[in-house]
């Protein structure tokens, strides 16, 4: 019986992650994913010589399908997996975690910063008022899901925020951006009638990093823009806003 | 009175413009019944050939390879101006193949033509292939008429009595009226039997080049008892003078087949789909040269100067020199460089060929057999023509010399686009090349083509036997799993009704996933054993096989069905047991269980858990390869029966009819197609080379239990594959 840990490492880089966790890794056989969301660059490196031992990255299919992680819970006491964000938060390793409880391991959970609660705050938007959160997949001639539109009108109608997460492709350097993830949303909403061109977004770029920078302004004066170095996120803002927010929102919309 | 080629140049143009003068004509028969010498003596007759190479030179088959083996392959076609009670007439003859092999030419002449000489030999009577060919003619709306062949050796070979020969032509008579009342369309069952005695039967020897019709003896006052006579006295000569085939024949053609005004009036409704009451729709009703083109392509040829050469029917407006066409059903657009008139191997050009003739036209780079072209770009293509049979065997193909892969590939295509029962595969990543055909025999005629027409050297593997998959008995549910674990999915598979299956090869069911009238189509399937409501979650339709959704209300499910029928597509195209292709299999999505966000939920992971549960349903209903059939005919004089019947027997051969008439045995057998390899010369060796045969494809059946695993073991090595195939298990995981 060994141990499985799920590890965050948060939104930045390997400064993100928590003494007890730095702890827990330098004794464990240390995996990890970077295809739900990337650190910043360079991350893993440093952070497997300040350790001085290995990290492997699994690709997505080795680490669904279980084997390698299962293997080494076999071998060694320890195991870490270390995900970018929270390893529970957006995508969600829930299922390796049971994959790990019936081969009989225990596991233990270190949580980290996910842009589930990030980008509301870097925004200043209040977490009371989101509504579900929705995923925008990379254009693909064999899915053009309708649901994220659908979902995006019933937070809109129930007067919520969307927190609008963008898809991405590490392995072909593919990222979903802000400007382009809009333009999307007006080929599947050409006429405007959940998001208007006059309506008010916002983008949240590189959210916990120094680089981070927040973008507020109509459909129209988004659509297309280059926020600059991925990981993007937009919030399709409620109908109305709370005073505060209002407020917090000011200093990006002059940018 | 059929007149002589000089003469043809100059009355051809004005002919072709009295439409209720012209009849377009197919002949048909069962192998070797004597389809090419009748050809081949009606040509000479009416001056296209001499006399003398008549019957020497098989005229319409002008492929050489395929005299030597005395099979009509290819379509050949030829005009010729008959007189008949005082007026002219323009005959258009088209060879159809002999072979049942090629039955997809047959089906696509019959597309060009409104009458068929039905031929049937007089000493072997109806046989299989004359049911084929004559189900092919009468689905096309295509009236037959009858012509008895051979009489000659039915005379002196089996020496019958005036009276025993007329109750031999009784019984071939009422066996074809017996085929045409089962199978005529409904409106012409009481017209289009034959009958002797109004002419539209007639008797003769197409080898000794004569014939008799009961009105051409009314009028020449020859008696049929003077014929006898006559050739059996060896003055065969003689009754060629005096009862001249072209004339009995083509009288019989003029009378009783229809002329393009009368037959498209019936036969377009019945070929083409589009609204009748449109311009092009009432062009081609009422054969109106005025109207708009539609140009229909049933065959193309290569022509070593003239390139490609299509030929095909003018079913409304004109065709003329430096018109463009629409190629319906894609975005281009051909310039007509030539328009001309077939005559055997020769052509004669002409200015314009106006609707209800046969044209062949070069410029049509981008048609295939079946286009249809038209100066309407929207107009409604025809019907595809349906195809009676799906290729059997493959070949690999590469060349000698790696310098003529180019090359090579550029023929494969053109063979392909010539003969449209070929399949042709070229696979650029894995560098395979592959031909499929009908048989072992279709081929190497292939093989031949392109090694001494194309003039390139090439390699061929040993033939391959293409195989099916499918299960034993209803299989499922079986869950299968995305990778990510969040998403599941719940198939069962089981086989489809026969019914089905055959309205799906006939094109009653569509293939695709979108159905322009699903209510009839539900109905459809409710006549065959599907039930509404099962009929009612209609997905997709993929080669033999349809995808059922009978879940009811799972949010999500609409927008991940359409890689849902992506997974059915891989699936039926590789079945789990050996890769082959899945043939007549029901699947049902019966449950699904998904992740809320899209994108928990897209390809990479709604496509590896469809076909999981796909594949592992198909375990759980037992696995079985499928191999095809051959139904082979085999005649031979009574001394070498034993022979014949072992040869087939040591392939796996049943026995399914023998027959005899006079010395001469008739055997029918059902042989594994993966066991006839090599049958042509073996059974000439067992025989002694007294053997006449024909094959005729039979669909596909289970290979026997004993058999599979050691099958199954061989297609997945030459694949590359381990050898056992995966169980359930497997994918589950
Ligand atoms: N005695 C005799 N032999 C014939 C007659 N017609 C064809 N044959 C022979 O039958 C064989 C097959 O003829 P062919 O025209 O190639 O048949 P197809 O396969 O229907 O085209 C050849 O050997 C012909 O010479 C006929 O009227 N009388
Ligand atoms: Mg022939």
């Amino acid at each position: 019986m060994s141990e499985l840990w799920f590890v965050g490492l948060g939104l930045d880089d390997e400064r993100g992650l928590s003494r007890r966790a730095l702890e827990v890794l330098s004794r464990s056989e240390v995996f990890a994913e970077e295809y739900t969301a990337v650190a910043a660059p360079g991350s893993m490196d440093r952070l497997s010589q300040e350790l001085g031992r290995p990290i492997v990255t699994l690709a997505r299919g080795a680490l669904e399908g279980e084997a390698p992680v299962l293997a080494a819970l076999g071998r060694s006491a320890s195991v870490a997996l270390l995900a970018v964000g929270d390893p529970f938060a957006a995508t969600t390793h829930v299922a390796l975690r049971l994959a790990a409880e019936r081969a009989g391991h225990t596991w233990s959970y270190l949580p980290n910063a996910s842009i589930l609660s990030a980008a509301a705050g870097f925004l200043g938007l209040m977490h009371y008022r989101f509504g579900r959160p929705v995923s925008l997949p990379l254009p693909d001639p064999r899915f053009s899901p309708t649901s994220p539109l659908e979902r995006i009108a019933e937070n809109r109608r129930a007067g919520l925020h969307t927190l609008l997460l963008l898809d991405l492709a590490p392995e072909r350097g593919e990222f979903l951006l802000a400007g382009r993830a809009l333009a999307l949303l007006r080929e599947r909403d050409p006429d405007g009638k959940v998001v208007g061109d006059d309506e008010e977004l916002a983008v949240a770029a590189r959210v916990g990093r120094p680089e981070a920078r927040g973008y507020v302004g109509t459909f129209a004066r988004l659509v297309g823009r280059d926020f600059g170095p991925p990981m993007h996120c937009v919030v399709v803002l409620a109908p109305t806003l709370h005073f505060e927010e209002d407020a917090a929102l000011a200093r990006f919309r002059k940018l | 009175m059929t007149h002589v080629r000089a003469e043809l140049a100059k009355a051809i143009p004005d002919m072709m413009r009295q439409i209720e003068r012209i009849r377009n004509i197919g002949i048909v028969a069962h192998i070797h019944h004597g389809k090419t010498t009748l050809s081949d003596n009606l040509l000479a007759a009416a001056g296209m050939i001499s006399n003398e190479l008549a019957g020497k030179q098989l005229y319409l088959n002008f492929d050489e390879q395929e005299q030597a083996r005395l099979l009509t392959i290819n379509n050949a076609d030829v005009t010729i101006v008959h007189e008949f009670e005082g007026q002219q007439y323009l005959i258009n003859l088209i060879d159809t193949p002999g072979h049942v092999d090629f039955g997809g030419d047959v089906t696509r002449a019959m597309r060009a033509v409104d009458g068929a000489i039905v031929v049937v030999c007089a000493v072997e009577g109806v046989m299989a292939q004359t049911e084929t060919v004559l189900r092919q003619a009468l689905r096309e709306k295509v009236k037959p008429t009858l012509f008895i062949n051979k009489v000659d050796r039915a005379i002196k070979e089996l020496q019958l009595t005036p009276d025993s020969l007329q109750k031999r032509f009784g019984t071939i008579i009422s066996e074809v009226n017996e085929l045409i009342r089962r199978m005529a369309p409904e409106e012409f069952v009481d017209e289009w039997s034959v009958d002797p005695r109004d002419g539209s039967v007639a008797f003769g020897s197409g080898y000794e080049n004569w014939a008799i019709s009961v009105p051409y003896m009314q009028r020449t006052g020859v008696k049929f008892p003077d014929i006898i006579d006559f050739v059996s006295t060896g003055r065969s000569r003689e009754i060629a003078q005096r009862a001249k085939i072209n004339d009995v024949v083509f009288d019989m053609v003029v009378r009783h087949l229809p002329s393009p005004r009368i037959a498209q009036r019936y036969r377009i409704p019945n070929i083409w789909k589009g609204e009748i009451g449109s311009s092009v729709g009432q062009a081609m009703v009422n054969t109106d040269a005025a109207g708009p083109t539609s140009f229909m392509v049933t065959d193309i040829t290569m022509d070593p100067s003239a390139g490609e050469i299509a030929t095909g029917r003018v079913f409304s407006g004109h065709l003329q020199k430096g018109m463009e066409l629409q190629i319906l059903g894609t975005k281009l657009r051909n310039r007509v460089q030539h328009v001309s008139l077939f005559m055997g191997p020769e052509r004669l050009m002409v200015e314009d060929v106006p609707a209800g003739n046969i044209a062949a036209v070069i410029g049509l780079s981008d048609a295939f057999a079946g286009t249809t072209t038209s100066t309407i770009p929207e107009m409604v293509p025809f019907e595809e023509i349906r195809h009676v049979s799906e290729p059997v065997v493959t070949v690999a193909i590469e060349p000698k010399r790696m310098a003529d892969l180019p090359k090579l590939i550029e023929v494969m295509r053109k063979v392909g686009k010539e003969d449209a029962s070929l399949k042709v595969e070229i696979n650029p990543e894995t560098g395979e090349h592959l031909l499929s055909g009908m048989g072992e025999l279709h081929l190497e005629i292939t093989e031949y083509r392109i090694i001494n027409d194309y003039k390139v050297e090439i390699e061929a593997s040993k033939p391959i036997v293409v195989y099916r998959e499918l299960v034993r008995q209803p299989g499922g549910p079986f869950e299968g799993k995305s990778p990510n674990k969040h998403n599941r999915f719940y198939f069962e598979v089981e086989p489809l009704p026969a019914g089905v299956v055959q309205a799906i090869k006939d094109g009653e069911v569509p293939q695709g996933k979108s159905f322009k009238d699903l209510k009839s189509l539900v109905t459809k399937l409710d006549t065959l054993g599907i039930s509404r409501d099962e009929g009612r979650g209609l997905v997709a339709v993929e080669g033999t096989n349809i995808l059922f959704d009978v879940t009811k209300g799972i949010q999500y499910l609409n927008e991940t069905m359409d890689l849902i029928v992506d997974a059915f597509k891989e699936a039926m195209n590789r079945g789990p047991l050996a890769n082959e292709k899945v043939y007549g299999l029901k699947v049902r999505l019966v449950d699904a269980k998904l992740h809320e966000d899209s994108i928990h939920r897209g390809p990479a992971q709604t496509i590896p858990a469809a076909r999981s549960g796909m594949y592992g349903a198909m375990c759980l209903g037992d696995r079985l390869l499928l191999e095809p059939f051959q139904k082979v005919t085999v005649n031979v004089p009574q001394d070498v029966l034993a022979g014949a019947t072992r040869e087939l027997q040591r392939r796996r051969g049943e026995i399914l009819d023998m027959t005899n008439v006079g010395d001469l045995q008739t055997v029918v057998a059902k042989v594994p197609v993966a066991e006839m390899f090599g049958f042509a010369s073996d059974i000439r060796s067992a025989t002694a080379g007294k053997v006449l045969w024909s094959t005729e494809s039979m669909g596909f059946e289970p290979v026997p239990v004993e058999l599979q695993p050691k099958v199954v073991a061989e297609v997945r090595q030459r694949r590359g594959l381990k050898p056992e195939p995966y169980d359930a298990s497997y994918y589950s995981g």
